[in-house]
């Protein structure tokens, strides 16, 4: 078998080489830590812990990671104020089980950002997060940073359970209704981390909606099942907040004129950009005549990427929502939406197309934007 | 070959481990991720990473074993959120359809072994691909030996079950 799936591997991925471009890339953000050029996530990191540090006093797990730990550990752009808009000791709820604290939260009128601490009931109560599984490594389960633990513990979650141990997976799941309508099905996201002095488990929760709304009534659930066992079986314990948009207003910019793409066979119709506090959400509304959707292509056979105008070579960094979709709107119509780094708000935008199949059609386009509404 | 002011490795190490490793280890994260562009990230967070932490680099483990290790930490890491971002969380990610791919222009072998839950897929990868000893997976999964085993046993059984006329034993 070793022979014959190496074989078969090998020339089935053949296309797959390590590139100049990604031994470039790796360079350049050694080059740029090491000479302290990029400076946004130090600088975010001290003041993460500055203010984590001011509250300790009252927060009984203020050891626990933060909403910016969560984030950082996405690799997306953390402007330098983004803790600011970040509210404090938001609600505490107390069940049978848990105390599930509210310590942080972020609302923006589209995205809603939660760290909630869950706080064990007993002693022996081993709390972890949704997909753990005993096989997982510890140190995963205890620190958000893997290469920051010690490579050399091999424990796995089974070896810190003993007889006694009640072991549960804790999930929280959003229950407010609008759905974010260019990613059906790609409302939430979460991730936990276990505090093993304390017990604590923390959860981030994030939720995109719809709509706009300065003001938004929250629903999610928190459930606890044991593990091994059914979550069916868990128990649910239902939550609801009052959240009211860190954006005082939401100024908003669009292009000015349609652009055409011949050769990567796209036009777009309109770029739409809303800054909030902590990122840039952006809606490319375009057409795409010349491709025709398959089974394997369900969304759009174009997409595109922010180039940076200073540095051609890499993309504009991301923003905290760090991920993006793509919804068709009718025959040949498509939106492309996403999030920039809060502070990419520039007079124009160099929008690189490409086919998303063979990746043979790039073109740039340089786009200008104005701004259309300062409310 | 290390910075000893800051327990990083040299910039002329981590460049011979991207020439010697590097298409093997971005190869490794397409398997278990799925994606290419995630996994050219994951690819170069792999090797920054092993340049961060080159003081805890136990030269024993192997350069290899030990930036496969590194690897599927990053890939786990990525699959836990960008995974969670992009679909509906009650659907796991080896329930999804294999998204098509220009890199798998015959994708039988590939799609099969990307079918496998992760654990599995990570065993298989690393045994049959990669030619590493048991002892040596189980350092790189960070898991025991019997764990492993357990893993390739079942992972073999589902692969001779898709497989059965390309799949012959050792």
């Amino acid at each position: 078998m070793n022979d014959a799936m190496k074989k078969n591997l090998d020339r089935q991925l053949s296309r797959v080489q390590w590139t100049a471009e990604d031994s470039k890339a790796v360079c350049c953000r050694m080059r740029e830590e090491t000479e302290g050029a990029k400076r946004k996530w130090p600088t975010g990191f001290a003041l993460v812990a500055v203010l984590m540090m001011a509250a300790t006093v009252a927060l009984a797990v203020s050891s626990q990671a933060g909403m910016l730990d969560f984030l950082h550990h996405f690799n997306a752009y953390i402007p330098g104020d983004a803790q600011t808009y970040v509210q404090k000791d938001v609600a505490v709820f107390d069940h049978e089980l848990v105390t599930v604290q509210v310590r942080e939260s972020y609302y923006d009128g589209r995205t809603l950002r939660l760290t909630l601490d869950m706080v064990p009931k007993e002693a022996n109560m081993l709390l972890l997060g949704s997909t753990a599984r005993f096989d997982d490594a510890w140190q995963e389960v205890i620190g958000l940073d893997d290469a920051a633990g010690d490579l050399a513990d091999t424990r796995q979650v089974e070896d810190m359970v003993s007889p006694d141990t009640k072991l549960y997976r804790v999930a929280v799941e959003g229950k407010t209704a609008g759905v974010w309508p260019f990613a059906p099905g790609q409302t939430a996201f979460e991730n936990a981390v276990l505090d093993p002095e304390t017990g604590v488990l923390t959860v981030y929760h994030q939720e995109l909606f719809s709509d706009d709304q300065p003001k938004r009534t929250v629903e999610f659930e928190v459930t606890l099942s044991k593990y091994p066992g059914e979550v069916k079986d868990g128990a649910v314990y239902a939550h609801t907040l009052e959240v009211t948009s860190a954006a005082k207003k939401t100024p908003t910019y669009e292009s000015e004129a349609v652009v055409d793409y011949p050769q990567a066979g796209a036009q777009i119709n309109r770029l739409l950009l809303e800054v909030k506090p902590q990122e840039i959400y952006y809606f490319i509304e375009f057409t795409a005549p010349e491709y025709q959707l398959t089974p394997h292509r369900t969304s759009s056979a174009v997409l595109f990427e922010f180039v940076d105008a200073a540095s051609p070579a890499k993309r504009l960094p991301y923003g905290l929502v760090g991920t993006y979709g793509v919804r068709r709107v009718g025959e040949d119509q498509y939106v492309q939406w996403g999030t920039l780094g809060r502070d990419e708000l520039h007079d124009s935008y160099l929008l690189r197309a490409h086919d998303a199949d063979d990746f043979t059609r790039y073109e740039t386009m340089s786009i200008p934007v104005t701004l259309v509404n300062d409310e | 070959m290390a910075d000893a002011s800051a327990g990083r490795a040299s910039e002329a190490l981590v460049v011979e481990w991207m020439a010697q490793y590097g298409t093997d280890v971005k190869r490794l994260c397409l398997m278990l991720l799925k994606d290419l562009p995630l996994a050219e990230d994951a690819a170069q967070e792999t090797f920054l990473k092993a340049w961060r932490s080159y003081a805890g680099f136990r030269q024993e483990a192997g350069e290899k074993t030990w930036l496969m290790h590194i690897a599927l930490n990053v890939c786990r890491d990525m699959l836990r959120t960008h995974w969670f971002r992009r679909f509906d969380r009650r659907i796991t990610p080896e329930e999804l359809p294999l998204a098509y791919d220009p890199a798998w222009p015959d994708p039988t072998l590939a799609a099969a072994i990307a079918a496998l839950p992760l654990h599995q897929r990570e065993a298989i990868l690393l045994r049959y691909w990669q030619g590493m000893e048991v002892g040596e997976i189980a350092r790189t999964m960070g898991c025991s030996i019997n764990t492993v085993k357990s893993n390739l046993q079942r992972g073999k059984r589902r692969l001779k079950e898709r497989l059965e006329r390309w799949y012959y034993d050792e």
